[in-house]
């Protein structure tokens, strides 16, 4: 179809669209010029017809009336009145002085008469109170009969006596169109004599009881015939719908055979059927058909019954036959014309695009390479100029093209000389991709190696994007935080989800700290499953930067610390326990001890006293021991508490000074201080420092000579001074003991603060010393955020150092204090 | 007279008890030594001035000090009376529990010498060393 579209001609295109607008045109006009004309037909021929039924239905009721109107005049007939007072009377009227059979007489002159006069009575007849016939007249072809006295009926079980006989005077009784019936049983008279009968009841003028009927047998023939030439089809119908009238006379009476089965309006036009219930409308057209129809009212009976309708039936077919004709000779000249007119238009069109043709051939030719294609211009009008365009359009691509030509040509020249480039560089390219080919390779294979490395080691791996807080985790992560990937939105927000509540302000401190460059980040927190279960995480992590200096990503690991945790615990509360069970019998020892000393078992002699004191202080350095193990067993756990105060750090070393002092006069040692006054109060655990402080002074006058000497030096630091060669990062102060002791050898100087380390050198002498001191120390000043080293020279002597931010410390929660 | 002032000592250990009960009988006060919870109570209902509490935390059967000094602070008739822990537990939770319980002063056995608590405790009970 869209190849048909593609393919058909200009000139086609537009013949065929005339067409269609044409055909449309002259379709809807003619279209409805027709429909007009027909309802103008069909109006008047329902004006007709109802016309020709309203007259038809004013003649039969005209006819109706006039017959009620001769019963009425019969009924003041003297006849009547002499007949009812000679039947009272043994058929004598002495009223009238006249008999019965005078007046039977003169009433069937009478009844002659009448029925000569409007020659429509098929019989007239009186009866009497008893049913018994008196007089009865037939009238059949012009012709009046009496009947004779002994072929008279009773008839007082017929239907018209018994209604007539229960009438007031003045009334009549209108039967329905019915067979004559004659004999006993009664039979359909034939030929078939379809009669209306009428009837009123007479009254005895004596007494004014009931005296008889008299009845009309109306000719229904001849009531309706007679009626002008119907112009469709008529038919007058009674009450219950049977033929009254019928074209065809067979079915009239529903054909009388049997009135039950036969025809009727119902069985004929079960489409109007309506006519027999109430209508509103007495014309319409339906099924084809144009229907009319009247009712005529029984005026005589009072009670205005419809008695019969009259209808009159046009098919359209009849009334639309001519200009049906017309309507077919109008379309046949109309398509003669039309074929006409469009080989005519279409001639007309090829001609006028015929120089639009030759101007498709020249483009065509141009467009195959023809430059030298000139079309002919034989008018001046629209297609004319253009052709004349066109001519000098293909002028200018002819000498474009030439510039053209030459312009590839060179173009050719150098794409041909960078194609060769490209070529070298190509293998060049594809050489470099084969050694990173090789690289990517091992690189994989590092990568499975690390991978392989951490599955088995079950450490996550993380990845966050601090610039756009992008988070991506490998799944070992998912693992140790016990979520899907689905329920992790890949934020740094939605790994603090998973932290617990408490740990959860350390750990973003850390990570802060870590982002600025202030500190490592390595740190240990706890997470919260979503079973509530809590596991203990180790996370390290470095941070990558820019240019400028600024954190533009963290990758790090997290692994699960729980069961080592768990382990550490176990192992600290044991050392922590047995600590306690070993304090209680050296508090014993301790006091029975003193006691002794104390003379409280009498006096002791010197030997006694000093065996005595030597057991009394092995035993406090044992109380010492077991309290710096619970010191290093808390620091292991994690659990010892920083509880701050305001702290006057001066008189804090001078009192250390003073408490250690003793010893070092004991030793002939010399002590001096020097204390910077300008260090400000600050807020820190007075316990912790105390132990610092007092830690470096007695290690010094442990390990110096008698008669050495010691330096206390405190000093206040602002920030960017120098400080074991690196500028303050804060304000704080330094705290150092330097004495002119054994010094630390130098191969030993990097286990100085390991736990239970002891120097050779000091372990050859008698000194006390549990090896845990400046583990504890160097555990405290981590926790606080200061730092510790020491310089040392074997045989000359050692400074240890501290430095403590004055911003002092944060309280930290913990189980144990550091005792 | 200081035998006017019965001190209440309650200490399962037996060695530790015998020094404490000897050094407050040095004192000149009288004493009464309980092992366990139940004869801490025994004694503050049978004995009508009691004048000072030494009290240790672990104690023979499940009531330990801290239990002991609960049921003591909530009874007016003892709530009054100066109570002494010295015991070798120093958690720092106990501790800071004990003084918010309102005791007097609380010991590290291995600490302090025997002869600085019964000191302690004598000034506290006589306004004397």
């Amino acid at each position: 179809m869209g190849n048909f579209l593609k393919n058909i001609t200009l000139s086609f295109k537009i013949v065929a669209v005339a067409s269609i607008l044409a055909g449309v045109f002259l379709g809807s006009s003619v279209g409805y010029i027709v429909m007009q004309t027909r309802g103008a037909l069909i109006d008047s021929q329902l004006s007709v017809l109802k016309t020709s039924v309203e007259s038809e239905r004013a003649r039969i009721g005209g006819r109706i009336d006039e017959v009620s109107n001769i019963l009425l005049a019969i009924t003041g007939t003297p006849p009547i009145q002499g007949i009812i007072r000679a039947n009272k009377n043994n058929g004598v009227d002495s009223f009238e002085n006249s008999t019965l059979e005078q007046w039977r007489k003169r009433l069937g002159a009478i009844f002659s008469v009448e029925a000569s006069s409007v020659n429509l009575f098929a019989q007239i007849r009186l009866i009497d109170s008893e049913g018994n016939e008196v007089v009865r007249v037939n009238y059949d072809y012009d012709n009046a009969e009496i009947v004779q006295k002994d072929l008279l009926q009773n008839k007082r079980t017929t239907e018209y006596f018994i209604k007539t006989s229960s009438l007031k005077e003045g009334e009549i009784y209108v039967s329905n169109a019915e067979l004559n019936r004659e004999g006993a049983p009664s039979k359909i008279s034939e030929p078939y004599t379809p009669v209306v009968r009428y009837a009123t009841p007479i009254f005895d003028e004596e007494t004014g009881s009931f005296a008889g009927i008299i009845v009309l047998n109306v000719l229904v023939d001849k009531l309706v015939k007679n009626a002008s030439v119907p112009i469709g089809e008529k038919y007058i119908i009674d009450k219950e719908g049977f033929f009254i009238s019928h074209p065809d006379k067979n079915k009239e009476w529903g054909g009388p055979v049997n009135l039950d089965t036969g025809y009727s309006m119902q069985t004929e036009f079960p489409s109007f059927s309506v006519l027999n219930s109430e209508v509103s409308e007495d014309a319409f057209t339906k099924d084809g058909n144009i229907v009319v129809y009247a009712q005529i009212v029984d005026h005589a009976s009072g009670d205005e019954e419809v008695l019969w309708s009259v209808v009159e039936i046009l098919p359209l077919s009849v009334v639309m036959g001519p200009i049906n004709k017309n309507i077919q000779r109008t379309a046949l000249i109309g398509s003669g014309t039309f074929v006409l007119l469009f080989i005519a238009f279409l001639f007309s069109i090829r001609f006028l695009l015929r120089p639009l043709k030759t101007l498709v051939y020249g483009a065509e030719s141009v467009g195959s390479g023809d430059f030298d294609t000139k079309i002919p211009v034989t008018t001046n009008d629209e297609i004319g100029k253009v052709g004349q365009a066109f001519n000098s359009m293909v002028l200018q691509i002819k000498s474009s093209y030439s510039i053209l030509e030459e312009k590839v040509s060179e173009k050719t020249k150098d794409l041909r000389n960078n194609l060769e480039s490209l070529e070298k560089a190509k293998l060049a390219t594809v050489n470099v991709l084969e050694d990173m080919a090789e690289e990517k390779k091992k690189l994989e294979a590092v990568s499975d190696r690390l991978s392989l490395a951490t599955q088995a080691a079950h450490i996550g791996i993380w990845d966050w994007d601090t610039v756009n807080n992008v988070l991506v985790w490998d799944d070992q992560m998912y693992v140790l935080y016990g979520i899907n990937k689905d329920s992790f939105s890949g934020a740094y927000e939605a790994w603090q989800e998973g932290v617990h509540p408490e740990d959860l302000k350390a750990s973003d401190l850390d990570i802060q700290a870590a982002l600025k460059g202030t500190k490592e980040f390595n740190t240990d927190f706890r997470v919260i499953w979503p079973n509530k279960s809590v596991h203990e995480i180790r996370a390290f992590a470095i941070v990558k930067r820019n240019d400028a200096g600024e954190p533009i990503r963290m990758i790090g690991v997290n692994w699960d610390i729980t069961h080592e945790k768990e382990v550490d615990r176990a192992k600290s509360e044991f050392v922590s326990l047995a600590s306690h069970q070993l304090r209680t019998p050296l508090s014993t020892i301790n006091w029975y001890s003193e006691m002794l000393l104390d003379g409280d078992a009498g006096k002791l002699n010197k030997q006694q006293t000093d065996y005595l004191s030597e057991i009394y202080k092995g035993n406090k350095r044992m109380v010492e021991l077991v309290n710096s193990l619970l010191n290093v067993s808390r620091i292991e756990l994690g659990t010892f508490a920083v509880d701050p105060e305001e702290v006057d750090v001066i008189s804090l070393v001078q009192e250390t000074v003073k408490e250690t002092g003793t010893k070092a006069i004991e030793r002939d040692q010399k002590i001096s201080v020097e204390c910077d006054k300008e260090i400000p109060i600050i807020n820190a655990d007075p316990k912790l420092l105390r132990m610092i402080f007092t830690n470096f002074i007695t290690n010094a006058i442990k390990y110096t000579p008698e008669k050495g000497s010691i330096k206390i030096v405190l000093k206040n630091i602002p920030k960017g001074e120098k400080v074991n060669e690196k500028a303050s990062k804060e304000d704080g102060f330094l705290y150092s003991v330097s004495d002119t002791g054994y010094g630390i050898p130098k191969s030993e100087q990097s286990h100085i603060f390991e736990k239970l380390f002891r120097a050779d050198n000091i372990q050859k002498m008698d000194t006390e010393g549990t090896g845990l001191g400046l583990y504890i120390v160097k555990a405290i000043i981590q926790k606080i955020h200061g730092s510790v080293w020491f310089e040392s020279k074997e045989g000359e002597g050692t400074t240890f150092s501290v430095w403590i931010p004055l911003s002092g410390m944060g309280k930290a929660k913990g189980d144990k204090k550091l005792t | 007279m200081n035998s006017d002032h019965t001190i209440l000592v309650a200490e399962d250990e037996r060695p530790l008890l015998e020094a404490i009960v000897k050094k407050l009988g040095d004192k000149g006060f009288a004493t009464v030594a309980a092992r366990t919870g139940a004869q801490v109570i025994d004694y503050l209902n049978e004995i009508e001035n009691i004048s000072a509490i030494w009290l240790d935390h672990y104690l023979i059967g499940e009531a330990n000090g801290l239990d002991l000094l609960a049921r003591i602070k909530e009874s007016e008739k003892w709530s009054s009376i100066p109570v002494f822990v010295v015991s070798n537990t120093a958690t720092q939770d106990k501790v800071a529990t004990y003084m918010k319980l309102g005791i007097n002063k609380y010991f590290v056995k291995s600490e302090n010498k025997i002869s600085e608590i019964v000191d302690e405790v004598t000034q506290t009970v006589l306004g004397e060393k």
